[in-house]
Parts: C-alpha cells; structure tokens; sequence
C-alpha cells in the first residue's frame, strides 16, 4: 500500500509547493489578471504579496535577466516596434483646403512644456492624409480584426503608413493590467503621428477595481473615472496635435455587457464633445445593427444575401464585419496631395 | 477556463487531492464517477449548452453500440452506420453549415433572390470535432468487433474525459478504455516526467508560441503586402515553430493531467519537423489524427490495395479530408489538398525517379514544404493566403525581421530537436532522485522565469478553434 501511495503523495505535495511558491511570488500579476479576468479583486492576494514581497525580491533578482530579453526581444524580433521608434521626421503640413471644418488646436504642449514647442496646426475633417503621414491605431481585441483592414486601406489609398499597437484582453477599465493612456502618451510622443484611431470597449463593460473596491458600472465615480481615463488620451492627443478617430462600442451579443455598451459611449461622446477640434466620435453601431442599436449576427447585403458578421462569442467580428469597421475609419481621412493637385 | 490559466492550476490542484483520497478510500469506479462529474463541471464552465450537446451525443452512440452485438454474439451493421452518419451530421450541423449557407448564397447569389438556406444562430461547441472522431472510431471497433460495448460511466468518461476533451489528442478506445475499466488502484506514473512536461508545455506556449505570435507572425500575417520577402519567409518558418509549440505544448500540458490522473494518453508528437518526406511527417505531426485518418478514412476508402492510381487518389481525399476537419474555411481544403499534392509528388519520386534523395535534403525539402502550407493554414481566406505568397515577390520594402537572428535559432532548433530524445530521459533521471521539495523548488523556479520572459496576457489555443 506504502509504495502504491508514495508517487501520488510526492507528486501531490511537489505541485502543491510549486503552485502555493508562484502564486505568493507572482501574487501581484495574478491579483491583476483576476481583476482583469474576473471582475473581482483576488481575495487575500495583496495580504499574501504584501508582508512576503516575494514579487519583488524575485523582480530584483531577475531585472538583469529581464534587461537581458528586453534587448534580446527588440533585436530578435520584428521592427514593428522600431516603426515608432524611427527617427521622428517632422515635415510640415501640405496646404490643403478644409473639407468639412477647420480650426487650429491651442498649442497646449507650449503651455504645459516650454521646451517642446509644437506649432499649431490646422485640424480637418475628414483627416487630410500626405505620404509621409503615420497614423497610430490602438485597442482591444476587436480592433485586432479590425486594424490590418484599416493599415491596407491607408496604405494603399493614401500611401500612409500606420502602427498597430492593438493587444487583446485590454481597455480602459484595469490599467493596472494594461495601461492604454500612459502606452497612449509614450508612442505620441516617441514619434509624430497625423491621427490616432482608437476602439475599445470589449473589456470594460465591467466594475472598475478602484483601491481595492468595486465600483459599478454606470454610477457617477465610474463615469468620473473612465472619462478621466478617455479624456487623458485625448489630452495626450491635443498636446501633440493629433487628430482622433474614436470608434463607439458596437452592441455586443452577450445581454450582461450589452447592458453597458451605451454607458461607455456616452462617456466617449461626452469627452469628445470636449475635444471637439481634434476628435471625432464615430459610432459602430449604426453601422453593425438593422435598427442601431440591437446586436445583429447576421446582416443583409443586396449581392451576398444574409452574411454573418459578428462571431459566435458576440463580441468580436467575421472577416466581414471587420471590413465593414474599417471602411467606417477608412471614410474619415482623405488625401491631402491629390485635392490640392487638383485644386 | 484553460489548462495553463491560474484558475484551473488551483482548481486542478484541489481536485486532485480529492480524486486521490477517493480512490485511496473507494478503488477506481468511485475515482471514474468523480472524473466524469469533474469533466462534465469542466466543460460546462464553457457553456451548458455544451454539455447538453455532449451528454445527448454520449448517450446516443452508447445507446447505438449497445445494440451492435446480438445476443448470440453476431454483429449488427446498422446501429455503426446510424451512429456515424448521426454524429457526422451533428459535427456539421455545428461547424460547417453557416459556410457553406454563406457560400451557397454568394454562389446562388445572382439568380435567386433569397436565400436558398435558412440562417441558424448555433454556437461551435469547443472539442466537438475531437469528441466526434472519438465517437466514431468506439462506433466502428465495436462494430469490427474488436471491442466490446463498455458500461455508461466509463462510455461517457471515454469521450468526456477533461484532459482531452477540448482538443485531444483523440483517444480511440484501445487507449483509454482498459485504463479506464482496469480495477487496480491507479497511481500517478512518473512525477518527475510530469514536471518536465509541464515545464515543457509553459516554455512551448506560454513563451516561445505568444513570443513568436507577437514578433514575428501576427503582425507579417495581418498586412503580408506591408513587409519585404525575406520577412515573409521569416513570417512563415515562425508560423510552423508557433504552431507545433503551440499545439505540443498543449499535449505536454494535458499528458501531464492525465499522468496526474493515473492515465497515459497516446504520443501526438514526434519531432516533426525532422520529417525527410510528406509521409514522415504525417507519422510525426498530430499523430493521433493522422492515424485516425489512416484507419477509418484512407482504408476504408481502399488504401494501397487498388492499384497504384488509386492509392494516390486515396491519399488525397484522405488530406482533404483532415484539412475539413480542422475547419470550415476554404484555407484548410487547400491546406488538406497541398499535403494530398505533396504525397502524390513524394509517391511519384519514388516510381518514377527512384533515385532516394540524401536524407538531409529531404528534410530540407519537407520543411520547407510544410511551411508553404502553413501559410493556407494561417491566412484568414485564400486571398490573404494569395496575397502572402504574392509579397514572396516584394523586395522594395526595408527588412523588417530580424531573419539572420531566425536562421541561426533555426539552426538551433533542429540542433536541439534531434536530441531531445536523449536529453529529456538524462534530465528526468537527474530529477527522479531528487527530494520533492528539491524538484518542487526546481520546478518553480523554472516557471518563474519562463513566466517572467513571457508577453504578458492569457494564450489562447489555436487547436481550441478545431
């Protein structure tokens, strides 16, 4: 009986020890995926990282090793990451003549910084695109599908080159998992861009974790805390004078997050109204739904019948769907060079 | 809820110190009652609707089985026949109709004005090809004879057992069934293997396949016409090292649940990108697949014993059908049908030419054709997939990938590869005489650092899709 036992107790007690040593030491990343993932605040996780500071002897202990493949990620890996860290080449704006409405930005970064000083530029609508444009595309997982439709359109269409910084599972709920204004703020200001496209909403349909309290979606410090979160991107976007796209959250298939999608979009349209020189609103719904605002699966096209265009977990898109968004970002920019050509 | 997310490691945890004291207290047909509540909990986690969905296809091929054999020991051909067209359908029903609707109405488009086929709203449940090919091969080895009806429990356990259930490796019943029916107290096998493959399976996916995902293929694959030649080279040898570390990563991960169990499940890898020719690989790469197509496809469709002709026509169908199996986009067809293509070559070399081509190149040659087919396998439709091989022309772009750092990691790889066989025994040797606390600090530390190095996020499985 002894030896028919002694695997199963040195194996149980061997797992056990691995998984109690890397939750206590990894207890911080895991409290925030459990925030991320679940909704919730993980019980007991800062009680366990805090007196142990296991994380952050093993983070000490591991800073060269993590320097190390730091480097080794950016010269083994693809330049994508470089696009944004070329060079920054300023070229001044071709004259082009307003389309739909113009006026200048206030040079808020003169203000805040005397050292940079960005000169005021004219702001149109749609977005007036020249070759030597970039333009920064940013979101969750929607805008994953969504961004390689957007970046062929731009380029060519415009010629413009673009950066997809999209990454799943992120918004603007849990910065402590991922951090979209401060990621936001770091590439504006590493390199120039035209405009900034930005779709988010998929992970944020939630209670946002605030100093270890839940607080619910919709009350008054939700809204206060998510528009201080979408108005500092928008801030960021001012100061260097970028122009924003913001894409509204489409109605979603699940009723639980469905419920909050027009939450989040008054909050965008809210703080883009504010913005209103350097942003636009751009809702999804219109667009995705038979009467704008239901969540349809499916849609109707004169040449192709009843195609589907949400997929099966009713928040992401079909190919379909995805080229239906980006013909929706696609439609804000036009070219700058061939108008004045022709002009 | 996936096998590397934290929730199952706790949940796994506490199970299995449950599962273990039952069966040290009440023998293995109390542990078999615990698994299929365990596996049924599991896979409703997903969705209940998913479990209805299986509990409903469990009972009818059990139900169907039952009545193969006649009292007086003859074989009934019906209930198999009923039983496979039922879950064929089933399959169908769930993962092909909307395509082929879709399809159908661009098609028909022009010449009628509705659609010729209604919509239905249905849910892919994840696992269902894997538990239909599960299915079928207990229908049709009862009805060869070769095994016999088993009891409900162990039936339902045999196509509901968690550790394969979402994306195998497809058990057929030669595998599974005498574990599950065998009446000596089970033991877990081998803790020190257990260790390595978990570590094995965090360093495969939750690094190497996210790292290669983030770097090097999402964003070559996303916008193809966007990137220089030699990136998309680049793109489609780390697609092939995503994909196997991805999915054997995923088979490390559950051997080692199932090893936690008491169980052994079959070998789904075998180095395969060591493959000299189109066939070898296919005996290395998702093997318990390949051979499930082997037995109850290629077979039954004649095999070999028609003549020379039809052997390759066999073949074919054979990898067109594995290419449907993984999905219902044309991409996977023609992914079936470059690898039918690739064994009529490799079977017409060999009649024809019949000159052997030195192994090194062989292996070569089947790298680098597997990695062209990778390309349909990854591509979102046949005309990203066209668009990708069309960049191949592209030289105007800066390189963007870092390929010289590529080539030598490939070099490596296959340096590693093929001795793998040797080191992984030598280093669980190393490992079996070690106290567990020894190995548990071991094997912490391992994971640690590979969960330090790696991009941050849950990995999703690709073979989850399947």
């Amino acid at each position: 009986m002894k030896t028919t036992h002694s695997p199963i107790t040195y194996a149980l007690k061997t797992l056990t020890l691995c998984i109690v040593v890397i939750a206590l030491v990894k207890a911080d990343a895991l409290s925030r995926y459990w925030q991320q993932q679940w909704r919730i605040a993980l019980p007991l996780a800062g009680n366990l990282a805090a007196p142990t500071r296991f994380n952050q002897i093993w983070a000490d202990y591991l800073s060269p090793v993590e320097q190390f493949l730091t480097t080794l990620n950016s010269r083994l890996g693809r330049a994508g990451q470089a696009l944004s860290a070329d060079p920054i080449i300023i070229s001044p704006a071709a004259p082009v003549a307003p389309i739909i409405t113009t006026c200048e930005t206030p040079s808020a970064t003169s203000d805040i910084n005397n050292e940079q000083i960005t000169p005021p530029r004219k702001m149109e609508w749609p977005i007036a695109l020249s070759p030597n444009d970039k333009v920064l595309l940013v979101g969750d997982s929607m805008m994953q599908g969504v961004a390689p439709y957007v970046k062929s359109g731009l380029r060519k269409q415009y010629a413009v080159e673009s950066v997809d910084l999209s990454k799943h599972s992120t918004g603007l709920a849990y910065p402590g998992f991922f951090n979209w204004p401060d990621t936001i703020k770091e590439n504006l200001s590493q390199a120039h861009y035209k405009a900034l496209v930005v779709f988010l909403g998929a992970n944020d349909t939630w209670d946002i974790i605030y100093k270890g309290k839940s607080i619910a979606i919709g009350n008054e410090f939700w809204r206060s805390l998510y528009t201080e979160r979408v108005e500092s991107i928008l801030t960021y976007a001012q100061e260097n004078s970028v122009q924003v796209v913001w894409l509204g959250a489409p109605p979603m298939g699940q009723e639980k997050m469905n419920k909050y999608v027009p939450a989040l979009n008054e909050v965008y349209q809210t703080s883009i109204e504010k913005f209103a020189p350097i942003a636009v609103f751009s809702p999804t719904s219109s667009s995705l739904s038979s009467d704008g605002h239901t969540f349809n699966k499916f849609l109707t096209f004169p040449d192709q019948g009843e195609v589907m265009v949400r997929t099966n977990d009713g928040v992401h898109f079909t190919p379909t769907g995805q080229k239906i968004i980006a013909n929706l970002v696609l439609n804000h920019f036009r070219a700058a060079i061939a108008e004045n050509t022709t002009q | 809820m996936h096998y590397l997310s934290p929730e199952f490691a706790f949940i796994f945890l506490a199970f299995l110190w449950l599962y273990w004291l039952l069966g040290i207290g009440s023998g293995p047909r109390t542990q078999n009652y615990v698994l299929l509540v365990a596996s049924y909990a599991f896979y409703a986690s997903f969705d209940w609707r998913f479990l209805a969905l299986l509990i409903s296809f469990s009972f009818i091929i059990l139900g169907l089985a039952g009545l193969v054999v006649r009292s007086d020991g003859s074989l009934r051909r019906w209930p198999v026949t009923v039983g496979v067209i039922s879950a064929l359908v089933n399959l169908g029903l769930f993962k092909y109709y909307n395509f082929f609707r879709e399809s159908f109405s661009v098609a028909l488009g022009a010449s009628i004005e509705t659609n010729s086929l209604p919509i239905l709203d249905i849910l892919l449940p994840v696992g269902i090809s894997f538990y239909t090919f599960c299915g079928i091969a207990y229908l049709i080895e009862i009805g060869r004879g070769s095994e016999k009806p088993v009891r409900w429990l162990e039936g339902c356990l045999l196509f509901a057992f968690f550790p394969t259930l979402l994306a195998g490796p497809i058990c057929r019943p030669k595998d599974l069934l005498p574990q599950l029916n065998n009446e000596h107290s089970r033991t877990i096998m081998e803790p020190e293997r257990i260790g390595l493959l978990i570590i094995s399976a965090l360093v495969k996916k939750v690094w190497l396949a996210s790292w290669l995902a983030e770097q090097y293929v999402n964003p070559v694959f996303a916008d193809p016409s966007d990137y220089h030649a030699i990136d998309l080279i680049a793109a489609a040898i780390a697609y092939a090292w995503q994909i196997f570390f991805d999915f054997s990563g995923y088979t490390d991960v559950v051997t080692a649940c199932a090893l936690l169990l008491g169980f052994r499940l079959p070998v789904n890898f075998r180095q395969p990108y060591l493959a000299a020719s189109v066939s070898d690989f296919w005996q290395r790469w998702h093997i318990s697949l390949s051979s499930w197509i082997r037995d109850y496809v290629y077979i039954p469709l004649g095999g070999s014993r028609n003549g020379w002709l039809r052997t390759q026509i066999n073949a074919a169908l054979a990898m067109v059908i594995s290419g449907i199996w993984h999905g219902a986009n044309l991409t996977f067809v023609v992914w079936g049908l470059w690898h039918g293509l690739g064994l009529i070559v490799q079977n017409c070399w060999r009649r024809f030419v019949k000159i052997p081509l030195p192994n090194a190149l062989g292996k070569i040659f089947t790298f680098i054709f597997v990695c062209a087919g990778w390309v349909f396998f990854r591509a979102e439709d046949l005309p990203h997939a066209l668009e990708f091989f069309s960049g191949l022309a592209q030289w105007q772009h800066p390189a963007q990938l870092n390929y010289i750092a590529l080539f030598f990691a490939v070099l490596g790889y296959f340096y590693i590869s093929k001795r793998a066989n040797t080191l992984l025994p030598l280093i669980q040797q190393v490992l079996k005489g070690c106290h567990w606390s020894i190995l548990a600090a071991t094997l912490s530390a391992c994971a640690l650092i590979i969960l330090q190095l790696s991009p941050s996020g849950m990995p999703n499985f690709i073979y989850f899709g399947f």
